[in-house]
Parts: structure tokens; C-alpha cells; sequence
């Protein structure tokens, strides 16, 4: 079975635990990753590169000390072990100029806003773990309650 | 323009077809040799124009050999009279998609695939680079070096499209008018192209020429990379010697920096210690018995049960080589069995010429039709050609028989590197954008000659030895 | 026309025709000279005070013209059809007012002529002043209104904040109320019915809430795994309560209990936390507040300092923010939502150009110090600092030196940070050479 990882970036604590509340159902069959730092993220990305293990989707916040998300997110971009990881920005706080290097630099798919709705988060999570699945070609099955069935008809309608 | 190329590579075959037999000057020709000329003439043309991409020339011409010339063609296509030939069984065309030589291909796409999956190549070039230093001389040749090495095992494209994006970041620094810049461009596709010849899987024309040496006159992987390995290490020394000749370097540093460290986890491990085993076992075939062919199995399978190529990486393998290469399989298939090709060769008085001439002329004709085309579509219609003049014209012998010429052709076809549309390795080089078509001619031509030369002497060097008997 | 040049004949002409002691009209200050539409046939020389004119009937504050000593007034009727004063001329100071009330026709021809010659002057000089007095009045009148407008905003914006300050510290009393009870109830019910080892677990999650970060959890996590055969939620939980694995002594069904207590705990905490941070910010933002101008004699400097820091919060993220506030500082007699706007401009500033230049390790450092009669606060960051041709204009208003459009939206710049000094009696400095500016602000202590 493939070892996917969701990491979330933020350095609030109580912001990071609410998410993993939040995605627990997700834990079940992959792994749900915190980190308080960008630095610890890319840390943790290496590791699991490493191992063998698939980085699935980031999940990030935008106003952190020392790294910004958006420069995290573009360090990630740039970096070929993770072409396919997607990226996630979830701030309560970017400005116009933000969001716009986020999508430009960042390479981020995805743009929540803080508060975030569960329900919303969740929907959003799985398409982009969809999507991740299908561009490594990993097996959908067993993964298939975690994902987006739209997408996955999606992909699967262009093949043989 | 387009439009015109098509309908001379429709009208020219079609015209052959419709033209009566007499009209062909070769005596007692049959009705399938015809249209196996006109099929010959058809994928000379595509190949060589492209109005259509070269692996769908290939597919092209398996179509129509089912057609026109095979047991299940058509009904109102074939006939018993003495005068239509013989045709061949629809099963032998069909087996070429799956020929042994696509199967060793396919083995080692598999080889390289999961090297860079799991970055094995670009580990293995940071930790071959190391002993160069940063004195550009020096890393040029190991940057050649390491380039022909990784083409023996991967294709040329992939292994320069590679060395490449390890380069340029770092050329981007080199002063505006440095030539030095050239030569470290140019040396990959160079370097990629010699390096093919190293093995049988390194680029397709050797597959296409393995598939010519049968019976006594088969060669095993581990004596081809014998002869041809010492070959590719003497060219490419010269070549480097060539290239800092016609491109001196003046910065006095160059530093590549490649990141990474080597995987450590299962399934990196058993990518490493696969590649291994599978070359171990290409080259040791006295031992264990197991031809190439069914040795190029064993990644196959084990990358498939472990799931390090999945059904995604399936897809990217490039069908269109192995396709491109069964077409030419096919095409030798249907001179062969047609008794065309023997036809042919017997009608030209090989005899009277000199078998060395004939050595000269093979080669250069592949050198100079591989520089316009696609390589692997020169070996596919020079080599079945060839390898029936080898085997029909006693004179040859004495100085190494089809062997010979099938090998001093077969490296020629790799010596087609002069211009941009020579290779794709030469059209990535020539995409970085610094240099122009004159600065990559003069290396390009120099270099083939000198391959030529070199060739010669090696075919020279084995009949004396006696490998070729 | 220049006077000047032709200021000895001037002075003979007013001492030829304004000089006559029985035509001289003495005026205290506000003492009306002409009545609006009054009949005047007086040219009025002001030879000493101030004269102004006013229009009682357009109801106006300002005057319309002002005469100054060694000016004419009176011009206009005086050669007007009607002769009737358009304005009413009251006396602003106390005046000595000369005139001259012959007709000039009656005088010898070269008198008149000269008189004549010298009233033209008089009268274009007249117009041109008048021409300059309205164009200044009708600039001034504009900024007052601009002015106007800008405090009207403010104060709109004040109200609203006091509005959402209101409502929003209702709906989080409510809030932490409500958490407060449960946590009691929980507690009792625990104390009562669990083990004391795993009511210990929910008050350690409640008090302390999560002490280990994201780093260590999961380096702690792998001891879990190898102990006990649970769930990954359940072996996270765990892992960030910080117990020890041993003391659970490998009973999984204690240890499911103990992971849902203490996070039961844990997740209290975290509201109660976020409750307490909500209600702070609101707190500083009203104290800030537009909605806050009030002066009092026991303003903490450090404490308006930290208020504006807690506003700016997720701003001053990204950069390292060092504090060095000296405990001991006496009250001062200020507006504490003044100072806030200082130090957030001020902070703001810094913490922009920071990013802005993409300084490595930005860092910005508050202090706070007194000397015998003064409290300074200095701000200090090591950006690239303001170039010397800069330093002056720094506190002039529309000044910026900011790159990108970013705006916090609270601040009005270092102008309104001059002001709000100024009317502290204060004094604000500026030092800056690359790789430190300082801005150093002095407030005076109570006498």
C-alpha cells in the first residue's frame, strides 16, 4: 500500500490541531503530518522522500515568522521530488498582492479562507488528493472513500 | 508543402505497383517482391520526408505487409500463380511487435525508468562527477564520460535531456563570450550518441543490427559491449580533445552543484541491486545460458510484481521507439523472406567490387543518411540490405563477413550528429540556444569521421584477432 | 505696481492729503467705521491698526478683506455710482484712520492730475490684494473641509468599532462563560466517577494545553507505536499530552480513556485561549480607539505599547520582535489611543520596510527608558534605513516611501505620529544609517 502524506503548515498550535481534528478521517489510511514551521515542513518532505512515500498535498498557512507561505510553497514548486504535490493556501490573512504570488510563484491549486468550513475543507482536500493519485498513477482503489469520485471518472473516462 | 511530400510518398510506390512486371529490370521478379518494393520505396520516403511522424511510417508498413503480402491479406490480393511468389505467414509480421529485440528494448526501458524514479541517474552522476574537480577540462570529459555511460543504458534523449538540466544553470554563468560554453553544450549530444553504441540497448540501430546477427553470426551482449565499449572510451577522448580544440575554455572554474543523496528505503534498494543483477547477467550469458533477450525479462518483472513502474509509468514508455523499430523489423522481415533482398544484391556485381569499398560505401551511406533522418530508420532500411550483401558475397569474408558490415554500418548510423535535426539529443543541445548550426556542424562532422576511421580500424582489429571467425 | 519705487512720492502725497489732524477718526477695536450699504464719500487712509470688511448679510464668520496700516479702505464706494459700502468696516484693533472727502475734480488741474495718477495706483493695488485675500481664504476653506471630512470618516469608523467592540465582546462573554461552567461540571463529574490518575490527564490538558511542538510529537509518537496497538488519532493524542508511556502501563483501554480525556481538556484550553486572545484584541483596538480620545493623568506608556503590538500581531510575524520595557516607568498624562496609533504606525513602518527590502533576520526592537523628566521609547529595526535626502521630508504629510500598495489601514503615517507627539509635548527624533533606524520618541513625565 502507498504511504500518502498530508502536511499543514501553521504556527498556531491551536490552528494545527483543529485541522488534524478536522482531517482525522484521512488518517485512517494516510498520514496526517502537522508542522509549525515551513523550515520543519520541508524537513519532514525530505524524510518522507526518502522513505519512499508520497508527499500528496500541503496544506498551508500564508503570515508565518522566518518563511512565508508563499515562499515555502515556491521553494516546494521549484523542487522536482514534488511536482505533483499539491498545494493548499489557507490564510485568514492575505492581501490581493499575496493571493497573486501565491498562484504565480506558489503553484497553490487551492485558495481557503480562515475560518474554514469542515465540510468545505474536506471537499476541497479530496479533490486535490484525487488528482494527486491519478497524475502518479498510484492505485485509486484503495483509497477510493478518501477521494473524489468526479475526478476520478474524470481520469478514468481518457483511458483505455 | 506538406501536401506535396505526401503524394510523392504515395504516388512514387504506387506507381511501382501498378507498373508490369517486366518493366522491372531484376530477372524472374515475383508479383510480392513488387509490392514489397513499393512498400521499401514507401517507408524510404516517409522516413526521410516526415510527412508523417517515423513511428507511424512503421506502423504503416506493417499494415500494408498484412495486407498485401501476407497468408490472411485480402483475398482478391492473393493468387497461386507462379508468377505472385510467396507470401508470408500474417503471424511472422505480427511477431514483430513483440521480436525479442523489442523485449530487450522494453527491458531496458524499464532499467531506466525506475533509475529515475528513483534518481538513480542523477545520484550516480553526482558521485561519478566528484573526481573531476571543478578544472573545466576536466569536467568536460567527465561530463562525457558520464553522459556515455548513462546512454549505454538509457536513451540518448532522456540521458541528455538529464545532463542538460544539470548544466545550463550552471553555463548560464559563464561569461557572454566564452566559447567553453559551447563545448560543454555540445559535448552531451556528442557524448550521448557515442555512448549508444556501448551496448545493444543503447540506441536502437544496435537492436535493428542485433536482429541481423543470427546464427553463427550472433553476437552476445557482453562481446558486443567487449568491442564496443573500448570503441565509445577511444572516441570519446578524442572527441573531448576535439571539442576543447574547436571551443577553448578560458573560465577557470566550473562548479556543478546536483542535490540529492541516494535514496535509502525497500524499493530503492531493489531498483539498485535489479540494475546491477541485470547487467551482471547480460554480460556473464556463458554462464548461466540465459540470452540477452530473456535476461532483459527480469526487470521487467520484478519492477512490475513490486510496483516500482505502475500502470502510470506503463504509459510513459515510449512505444513509439519500440514501434518505429518493429517496423523496420518488418520491413527486413518481407525483403528477406520475399527473396527480394537476395534478389537484388545478386542482380549488383558485389563481386567485382572491393570488399573494402563495400565496407566504405555501407558506412558512409549510414553516416550521411543519419545525419538527414532518424537513425533507427536508417538501420532499419540499410541493414537488411546489408546484412544480405554480407552474407552473399564471398569476397567479404576473408575481412569479417556480415558481422563486419552489419557493425561498421551500425556505428555509422550513430555518427549522424552534424546538424540540429540530426538527433533529438542534437535539437535539445541546439534549444539551449548558444551556439549556432555552423558551431555544431564542425565538431559534429569532425568527430564522425573520425568514428568512421575508427570503426574501421576496430573491424580491422577484430578480423585480425579473429573474432569475426 | 510698485510702491516701493515710488515711495517718496507716496509719502508726500499722503502727507499732502492724509495728514490734515481735523480729519483724522480715532477707533477702539470694534468700533464700526462704515455700516454695510452705508452713503460714503471718504477715501480712508489706515495709518495706524487693522481694518476689516464683513458681509452681515451673507450671515459669514470670516472677513472678506483685510486692511492693514498704510492701506486704503473705502476704495470702492468711494468711487462707485451709488457710493453706498458694500461691506460693513469694523476696526479689528485699535486704529487711527485719516481721510480725504474733496472732490479731486475741485483741487488745481495738477493736483488733480497728480491725485489722480496716485489713486489709480491705489486702486489697482486695492483689487489685487482683495484678489489674493479671497484665493487664500477659498484655499484655506478647502483644507478646513478636507479637514472635516477625514475626522467625520474617523469618527464613523470610531463608532463602528465601539458597535463591533460590543458585539463581539457579548458574544464571546457569552462564550467563556458557558466554557467555564463545563469545565467545572466536567471536572466535578471526573473527580466523582474516573480514576484521579485520568482526572489528573483532563486538568493537565485544561491547564496547560499542548507544551510539546509539532516536531517533538512526532519524534515522541514512534515510543507509542511500539507500546501500544491503538488507532493514529488515538497515538497522537497521546503523544501530545506529554504523559509517559509507562505510566499507563500498557493498558490499552486505560490509555483510549486517557487520550480522550486529556484532549477533552486540551481542546477547552484552546477555546478558552482563543477567547481570552479575542477579547485582548478587541480590548486594544477600543483602547486605540478612534472610539477612545479621551486624556487621562495614569497612562501606562508599556501598556499602550503592548496593546498596539497585540493589534499588529500577525503583522509583526514575520519579522523578530525583541521588547526591552522598563518596569518602573511612572504614569503619564496622555491618550492612550493616541499613543497606540504611534507605536503601530511607527512598528508598522519599521516591520514593512523589513519585508519590503527583503532584509535577512529582520528584526525590530521596542525599549522603553526614562530620564529625569522624560520617558523615550525608541524603535529600532535593521533595515537598509532612510536615505539622507529623505530624513527631512520623512514627517511631511503624503510622504512614502513604501514599495506596493500594502496598507494595514489603521495607521495614517508618521504625519499623524508628528501631531498626536506634538500635542503630548512631546519630541520624536529620527537616527538612520543602513542597517539601523531608530526612531526615538520623548514624552514628558507629570510635574
Amino acid at each position: 500500500m502507498d504511504n500518502l502524506y498530508i502536511i499543514c503548515v501553521d504556527d498556531q498550535q491551536e490552528v494545527l490541531n483543529a485541522l488534524e481534528q478536522d482531517l482525522s478521517l484521512f488518517d485512517e489510511k494516510m498520514n496526517v503530518e502537522v508542522c509549525d514551521s515551513a523550515g520543519e515542513a520541508l524537513e519532514l518532505m525530505d524524510e518522507i522522500d526518502q522513505q519512499g512515500d508520497f508527499v500528496a498535498l500541503i496544506i498551508s498557512d500564508q503570515v508565518m515568522p522566518e518563511m512565508t507561505g508563499t515562499t515555502f510553497l515556491a521553494a516546494v514548486r521549484k523542487d522536482s521530488r514534488f511536482h505533483d504535490t499539491r498545494k493548499m493556501l489557507l490564510t485568514g490573512q492575505a492581501t490581493h498582492q499575496d493571493t497573486i504570488q501565491a498562484i504565480n510563484t506558489g503553484g497553490i491549486v487551492q485558495y481557503v479562507e480562515k475560518p474554514w468550513q469542515k465540510d468545505i475543507l474536506l471537499a476541497n482536500v479530496k479533490t486535490l488528493l484525487s488528482h494527486f493519485v491519478m497524475t502518479k498513477g498510484l492505485d485509486y482503489q484503495e483509497f477510493i472513500d478518501l477521494l473524489d469520485q468526479e475526478v476520478i471518472y474524470q481520469w478514468l473516462r481518457n483511458r483505455t | 508543402m506538406k501536401k506535396v511530400k505526401i503524394i510523392i510518398c504515395i504516388a512514387i510506390p504506387l506507381l511501382v505497383l501498378t507498373l508490369p512486371l517486366e518493366a522491372i529490370p531484376l530477372d524472374g521478379i515475383t508479383i510480392i517482391e513488387q509490392r514489397v518494393i513499393a512498400i521499401f520505396l514507401l517507408a524510404a520516403l516517409c522516413w526521410v520526408l516526415e510527412p508523417i511522424p517515423i513511428y507511424a511510417t512503421s506502423l504503416v508498413i506493417i499494415f500494408l505487409e498484412l495486407l498485401l503480402l501476407s497468408n490472411k491479406g485480402l483475398i482478391f490480393l492473393r493468387s497461386d500463380d507462379a508468377l505472385f511468389g510467396t507470401t508470408i505467414p500474417y503471424k511472422d509480421i505480427m511477431h514483430t511487435f513483440a521480436s525479442p529485440i523489442i523485449i530487450l528494448f522494453l527491458g531496458g526501458f524499464f532499467l531506466a525508468m525506475a533509475a529515475t524514479k528513483y534518481r538513480l541517474d542523477q545520484n550516480l552522476a553526482r558521485v561519478l562527477l566528484s573526481p573531476f574537480g571543478t578544472t573545466p577540462r576536466y569536467v568536460l570529459l567527465g561530463i562525457m564520460l558520464i553522459t556515455a555511460v548513462f546512454s549505454m543504458f538509457m536513451s540518448n534523449t532522456a540521458t541528455t535531456a538529464m545532463m542538460l538540466s544539470i548544466l545550463t544553470p550552471v553555463l548560464a554563468l559563464f561569461k557572454g563570450d566564452e566559447k567553453g560554453k559551447i563545448a560543454f553544450v555540445m559535448a552531451i549530444p556528442v557524448a550521448a550518441n557515442i555512448g549508444g553504441i556501448g551496448t545493444p540497448i543503447g540506441t536502437p540501430p544496435n537492436a535493428v543490427a542485433f536482429k541481423y546477427l543470427t546464427g553463427t553470426d550472433a553476437i552476445s551482449f557482453g562481446e558486443w559491449m567487449m568491442f564496443a565499449v573500448p570503441y565509445v572510451c577511444v572516441l570519446l577522448l578524442i572527441g573531448w580533445i576535439v571539442l576543447l580544440f574547436i571551443f577553448p575554455i578560458k573560465a577557470d572554474r566550473i562548479k556543478l552543484d546536483i542535490k540529492g543523496s541516494f535514496l535509502r528505503n525497500t524499493k530503492a534498494y531493489i531498483v539498485y541491486g535489479t540494475f546491477v543483477l541485470t547487467i551482471v547477467l547480460w554480460l556473464t550469458d556463458f554462464l548461466h545460458g540465459m540470452n540477452s533477450y530473456i535476461v532483459a525479462m527480469l526487470p521487467v518483472a520484478i519492477f512490475s510484481l513490486t510496483g516500482i513502474i505502475n500502470k502510470n509509468d506503463l504509459r510513459n514508455i515510449s512505444w513509439d521507439v519500440l514501434w518505429l523499430v518493429s517496423g523496420g523489423i518488418a520491413l527486413g522481415l518481407a525483403l528477406d523472406n520475399s527473396g527480394l533482398a537476395s534478389r537484388i544484391i545478386t542482380s549488383i556485381p558485389f563481386e567485382s567490387f572491393s570488399p573494402v569499398l563495400i565496407a566504405f560505401a555501407a558506412s558512409f551511406i549510414a553516416a550521411l543518411m543519419a545525419n538527414f533522418m532518424s537513425h533507427t530508420a536508417t538501420a532499419n532500411l540499410l541493414l537488411p540490405l546489408i546484412a544480405v550483401v554480407g552474407s552473399t558475397v564471398p569476397s567479404l569474408k576473408e575481412i569479417g563477413g556480415t558481422q563486419m558490415v552489419v557493425l561498421v554500418t551500425t556505428f555509422a548510423c550513430s555518427m549522424g550528429m552534424a546538424l540540429p535535426i540530426s538527433t533529438p539529443p542534437n535539437a535539445l543541445a541546439f534549444g539551449t540556444g548558444f551556439f549556432g548550426t555552423g558551431d555544431m556542424a564542425k565538431p559534429g562532422v569532425l568527430i564522425a569521421v573520425i568514428g568512421l576511421l575508427l570503426s574501421y580500424l576496430l573491424v580491422f582489429i577484430l578480423n585480425v584477432t579473429g573474432f569475426f571467425a | 505696481m510698485n510702491f516701493s519705487r515710488q515711495s517718496s512720492r507716496h509719502e508726500a502725497i499722503i502727507t499732502k492729503y492724509f495728514s490734515d489732524p481735523e480729519r483724522e477718526i480715532q477707533l477702539k477695536a470694534g468700533e464700526v467705521l462704515l455700516e454695510q450699504y452705508e452713503i460714503n464719500n471718504k477715501l480712508f487712509y489706515v495709518a495706524e491698526g487693522k481694518i476689516c470688511g464683513y458681509l452681515p448679510d451673507k450671515h459669514l464668520q470670516e472677513p472678506v478683506f483685510e486692511a492693514l496700516d498704510s492701506s486704503f479702505v473705502g476704495v470702492y464706494s468711494f468711487f462707485s455710482e451709488d457710493r453706498k459700502s458694500y461691506s460693513k468696516v469694523v476696526a479689528e484693533e485699535d486704529s487711527v484712520i485719516r481721510y480725504f472727502d474733496d472732490n479731486p475734480f475741485d483741487l488745481p488741474p495738477a493736483d488733480t492730475e497728480e491725485l489722480l495718477t496716485f489713486l489709480f495706483n491705489v486702486v489697482v493695488g486695492e483689487l489685487r490684494s482683495r484678489q489674493h485675500f479671497a484665493g487664500n481664504m477659498a484655499y484655506e476653506r478647502q483644507a478646513t473641509l478636507q479637514k472635516l471630512i477625514q475626522t467625520e470618516k474617523l469618527a464613523t469608523l470610531g463608532q463602528m468599532a465601539a458597535g463591533l467592540a460590543h458585539e463581539l465582546n457579548n458574544a464571546i462573554g457569552s462564550l467563556s462563560g458557558n466554557l467555564r461552567q463545563l469545565e467545572e461540571d466536567i471536572s466535578k463529574d471526573l473527580v466523582e466517577g474516573e480514576h484521579q490518575q485520568l482526572a489528573d490527564l483532563f486538568t493537565k490538558g485544561l491547564q496547560e494545553g499542548q507544551q510539546l511542538s509539532s516536531l517533538d510529537v512526532r519524534k515522541a509518537r514512534s515510543k507509542w507505536e511500539k507500546t501500544y496497538a491503538l488507532d493514529k488519532a488515538t497515538i497522537k493524542k497521546l503523544t501530545k499530552s506529554g504523559i509517559d508511556p509507562d505510566e499507563i502501563a500498557g493498558d490499552t483501554v486505560k490509555a483510549l480513556k486517557a487520550a480522550s480525556l486529556w484532549n477533552l481538556g486540551y481542546l477547552l484550553h484552546d477555546m478558552k485561549t482563543a477567547a481570552t486572545h479575542a477579547t485582548h484584541v478587541i480590548q486594544s483596538v477600543k483602547s486605540m480607539g478612534i472610539a477612545n480620545q479621551s486624556w487621562s493623568k495614569e497612562v501606562k506608556v508599556n501598556n499602550t505599547i503592548e496593546d498596539a503590538l497585540a493589534i499588529i500581531r500577525s503583522l509583526t510575524k514575520q519579522v523578530t520582535l525583541q521588547r526591552q520595557l522598563e518596569n518602573e516607568l511612572p504614569d503619564i498624562t496622555a491618550c492612550s489611543g493616541e499613543l497606540v496609533q504611534v507605536w503601530i504606525n511607527l512598528v508598522k513602518n519599521a516591520v514593512e520596510s523589513l519585508i519590503n527590502n527583503k532584509v535577512s533576520r529582520p528584526t525590530v526592537q521596542i525599549s522603553t527608558t526614562q530620564t529625569a523628566d522624560q520617558i523615550v521609547i525608541a524603535i529600532e529595526d535593521n533595515g537598509p534605513g532612510v536615505p539622507g535626502e529623505l530624513r527631512e521630508k520623512i514627517f511631511q504629510p503624503s510622504f512614502t516611501t513604501k514599495v506596493d500598495g500594502l496598507s494595514f489601514g489603521l495607521g495614517l503615517g508618521l504625519t499623524i505620529v508628528k501631531r498626536i507627539i506634538s500635542e503630548h509635548e512631546g519630541d520624536i527624533t529620527l537616527f538612520s544609517e543602513p542597517g539601523k533606524t531608530r526612531f526615538t520618541v520623548y514624552l514628558p513625565k507629570n510635574v
